[in-house]
């Protein structure tokens, strides 16, 4: 059984990573750190380079697993997807998960205000529970 | 910590939060405060104009606690330790004040169906939930079709 942990490297990152690994390690579940690298299929030329920004991503994901608390099982996934709340919804359909971290917006106040259309399209759609956490 | 704020309107749909927050709320240490939010409306709009909706506020607020009394008896009142009933006109504005009044470590609530059209509606009171609130919000789904 697993709790994903789906970050787009705001900062309260760090702060849902060490909820989400406390829940973990009570509910005996594995932690999985998940960021999805926006790849969008229809305008190549906007995509730069993926493969630089899926290293650094693993990267930083790295770095976040070494940061929680000790005994924390954790694993590290970085996926390129143009559709980002759908490559997340995707993970988190697989039978072995059991509840979905994430922020409920990103960076800007104009994106909090709108709730941040992946976290609103993920907590529509998602098939499990979604803790939904404050951008700080 | 402070506690998981379950907020429900007493409706089947909202209930489905309640057995797993409790279980949630165990295996974490937690306990859970129950809390109803009245939206309080002076007049209720009907067809063909305006009526009074609630001519005795004191008594529904009464049935909404015994309510909720019994509801946090059942779910086991070692973890239910509080029931809350508030009167507000904007109900997930009402959510969040008792969140940080209450100090809550979690707001928990359930989502609407998700059948046809009501799939692509969060739910106003927890799309604004989601946006105001300053604890993290646990959205507990419908069941899957099938």
């Amino acid at each position: 059984m697993s709790i994903v942990v789906a970050t787009d490297f705001s900062p309260a990152t760090a702060a849902m990573g060490a909820k989400a690994a406390r829940w973990a390690s009570r509910l005996g579940q594995e932690l999985v750190l998940l960021h999805v690298v926006h790849d969008p299929l229809l305008a190549p030329a906007l995509t730069g380079n993926v493969h630089a920004d899926v290293e650094e991503a693993q990267r930083r994901l790295r770095t976040l697993a070494t940061g929680l608390p000790p005994g924390t099982m954790s694993a590290v996934e970085v996926q390129a997807a143009d559709d980002v709340a759908e490559a997340i919804l995707a993970r988190v359909r697989r039978p072995e998960v059991r509840f979905l971290f994430l922020c409920s917006s990103s960076k800007s106040m104009l994106d909090r205000l709108r709730l941040g259309s992946i976290a609103a399209k993920v907590v529509r759609a998602a098939p499990v529970p979604v803790v939904c956490c404050p951008p700080s | 910590m402070g506690p998981i704020l379950l907020t429900t309107d007493l409706s089947e749909e909202s209930k489905r939060a309640f057995a797993p927050t409790v279980a949630l709320a165990r295996a974490l240490g937690l306990q859970v405060t129950l809390l109803v939010v009245i939206e309080n409306l002076p007049f209720e709009p009907v067809a063909g104009g305006l009526i009074a909706a609630y001519p005795d506020r004191a008594q529904l607020r009464a049935d909404y606690e015994a309510e909720l009394q019994r509801q946090a008896a059942a779910l086991g009142k070692d973890v239910c330790t509080k029931v809350v009933v508030a009167d507000a006109a904007d109900v997930a504005s009402a959510i969040c004040t008792h969140a940080e009044r209450e100090q809550a470590g979690y707001i928990a609530m359930a989502t609407h169906g998700r059948s046809g059209l009501r799939r692509l509606l969060l739910g106003s009171v927890a799309e604004n939930v989601l946006r105001r609130a300053h604890v993290p919000v646990i959205v507990f789904p419908p069941p899957m079709a099938g």
